[in-house]
């Protein structure tokens, strides 16, 4: 044991503070700077890869439909699985056992199956059933009957493949945001004679949108991507444009380059929506969380 | 027990022979009360001893396993349809529940809501009050404890007791004959209880009717009009304070008061009753 008095700690006190260098973390910084710098160089100098027709395409028309077609897949199956989720959530949560069998039962089955296998079998849903037939059970009355090849487009099977898959994920994700709002906040609700439809829209919904949203954004964001599984059962997608495009012009590595560029793209405006919603969502806490920037967040790896 | 609607004498609250079991943990084994309009009842006892179940029972957070809650006379939770008895559906427990307001011993207020958002939103969703006028409520109500000053904070920008006395005007906004307080200080810093049990000691003295859990022995000599001491399960003895807490009949609340003895009432309350 030391004594104070036996410290001069006026003249400890007195002391500068000395620099430092951080020189790991220079070492480790320049290797990754040159890494990245020979990276560029192979693809901008690589004889292989033509970026006057990268340039040439980025904005072609059958670039840009297959852009379109992308977003708007993309945000229906995402919507499917949101509302789908919260609906399967529930059931999950439900004090009916049947319901929430069921919806366990769904969601064990949906996340089982490759969502590349889903999408064919939506896809060739004709070979199963060859008409989609609704009617009265029991009374013999037909309200609807059509074959299903014409009621089954790829449009169709895209959204149905995608967007039941979706739905297993988000229910899970959102049955979590559910059980992380206290059950305190519930019960001030009941005490305040809130029904409990009241509650889930007033008080437990917005509370756990805050847990929901940054796992959900990064569902979108691999949405965005696996839709290019849309190509296999035809639906004209960004992949499947691009695809059309170097079949005929066999300039295969320059149209997945700018499909790529489309993809990142997009990416980075949901990182950026992201990064907004999040904000709005965290007003409420007092203490200021340190966020890092949007340029550290693009670099730092989200999916 | 027939649904008592004949007017004079009708308690307030009526507790008729409760039990309540957890599984196989019997927490209230057969408990009858009946609390007065105007009166302040405190609940005394030690942890464990199915004080707070009890309060909850009466708001109807728990369901009780065997006997009756009547509020203003009519029966709760259940309704009586040839000669059974019916549980109510969520949406007529929750009208039910509008006559009485509680406080938590965890405050448990809404954190993405300010203050007064807090006050404003329970009665525009569930009294239907106007804009204004739920937000003329909502101000009076934190004026009333004493926190309209903080109105546009957020429930995490606010003290603990700070956060108390605004679930206290949440409650009150709403505008209940009845108001359950369970253990409303607990979860405060000691500096802060003070604070707390004023705004509650201020509201017993207007002729609210008040049920309190507490385990500020002091305070709820002070304001209370009758207190019960419950320990395992059962009412033990209950009386004027001045019977129960200076001078106890039986051992085990005897054995409690000493366990809570030599705290000084953190308020000087002008109480109604003493």
């Amino acid at each position: 044991m030391v004594a104070t008095d036996t410290i001069d700690t006026a003249r400890v006190a007195g002391l500068p503070e000395a620099r430092r260098y951080h020189l790991g973390r220079w070492a480790i910084s320049i290797v990754v700077l040159v890494l990245i710098a020979s990276f560029i160089r192979v693809l901008a100098t690589n004889p292989n890869l033509d970026w006057g027709v990268v340039g040439e395409y980025l904005f072609n028309p059958t670039v840009l439909d297959g852009v379109k077609n992308t977003i708007v897949i993309t945000v229906l199956a995402q919507l499917i699985g949101i509302v789908g989720g919260l609906l399967l959530a529930l059931a999950r949560l439900s004090a009916n056992p049947v319901l929430r069998v069921g919806a366990s039962g769904y969601i064990w089955l949906f996340r089982g199956i490759p969502v590349l296998v889903q999408l064919i079998f939506w896809f060739n849903l004709g070979l199963v059933f060859p008409s989609l037939t609704l009617g009265i059970p029991g009374t013999g009355i037909t309200l609807v009957d059509i074959p299903t090849n014409s009621a089954i487009t790829p449009f169709v099977a895209v959204l149905l493949g995608l967007g039941l898959n979706e739905m297993a994920y988000m229910a899970e994700i959102i049955r979590g945001g559910l059980l992380g709002v206290p059950p305190g906040q519930r019960e001030a609700a009941a005490s305040l004679g809130m029904t409990p439809l009241q509650t889930l829209r007033k008080v437990t919904l917005p509370q756990a949108t805050k847990l929901i949203v940054p796992p959900t954004s990064n569902q979108l964001i691999i949405m965005l991507k696996i839709s290019a599984l849309a190509s296999v059962v035809t639906y004209q997608d960004l992949l499947t444009s691009v695809q059309l495009i170097y079949s005929v012009n066999l300039r295969t590595l320059e149209l997945l380059t700018v499909a790529s560029i489309w993809y990142v793209a997009l990416t980075t405006l949901c990182t950026i929506g992201q990064s907004a919603l999040e904000r709005r969502l965290g007003k409420s806490s007092a203490v200021a969380h340190h966020q890092p920037g949007l340029l550290a967040r693009l670099f730092t790896g989200r999916a | 027990m027939t649904d008592r609607t004949s007017s004079a004498a009708v308690p307030k609250v009526s507790i008729v022979d409760l039990y309540k079991s957890f599984g196989p943990l019997e927490v209230l084994k057969g408990i009858s009360v009946n609390v007065n309009t105007t009166e302040v009842v405190s609940l005394l006892g030690p942890s464990g001893s199915g004080k707070s179940t009890l309060l909850r029972c009466v708001n109807q957070l728990e369901t009780a396993t065997r006997g009756q809650i009547y509020i203003d006379g009519r029966l709760q939770g259940q309704v009586e349809r040839h000669g059974k008895l019916h549980r109510l559906k969520a949406a007529e427990i929750a009208k039910q529940r509008l006559g009485g307001g509680m406080v938590f011993q965890q405050f448990n207020l809404f954190p993405n809501l300010t203050a007064l958002e807090n006050v404003v939103m329970p009665q525009r969703i569930v009294l239907r009050r106007s804009k204004s006028g739920a937000r003329d409520r909502a101000r009076t109500a934190l004026e009333r404890v004493g926190v309209d000053a903080r109105a546009d904070h957020y429930p995490a920008q606010l003290s603990g007791g700070q956060q108390q006395r605004v679930a206290i005007a949440r409650a009150l906004a709403m505008d209940p004959s009845l108001m359950l307080f369970d253990e409303p200080t607990s979860a405060l810093d000691p500096e802060l209880v003070g604070e707390v049990l004023s705004v509650i000691g201020e509201l017993a003295s207007t002729g609210m009717t008040m049920l309190v859990v507490t385990h500020e022995i002091a305070f709820a000599r002070d304001i209370s009009d009758r207190v019960i001491f419950i320990d395992d399960g059962i009412v033990v003895e209950q009386g004027a304070p001045a019977q129960v807490i200076d001078n106890p009949q039986h051992d085990r609340t005897r054995a409690f008061l000493k366990r809570h003895s030599g705290e000084p009432s953190p308020i000087c309350t002008t109480s109604p009753t003493s």
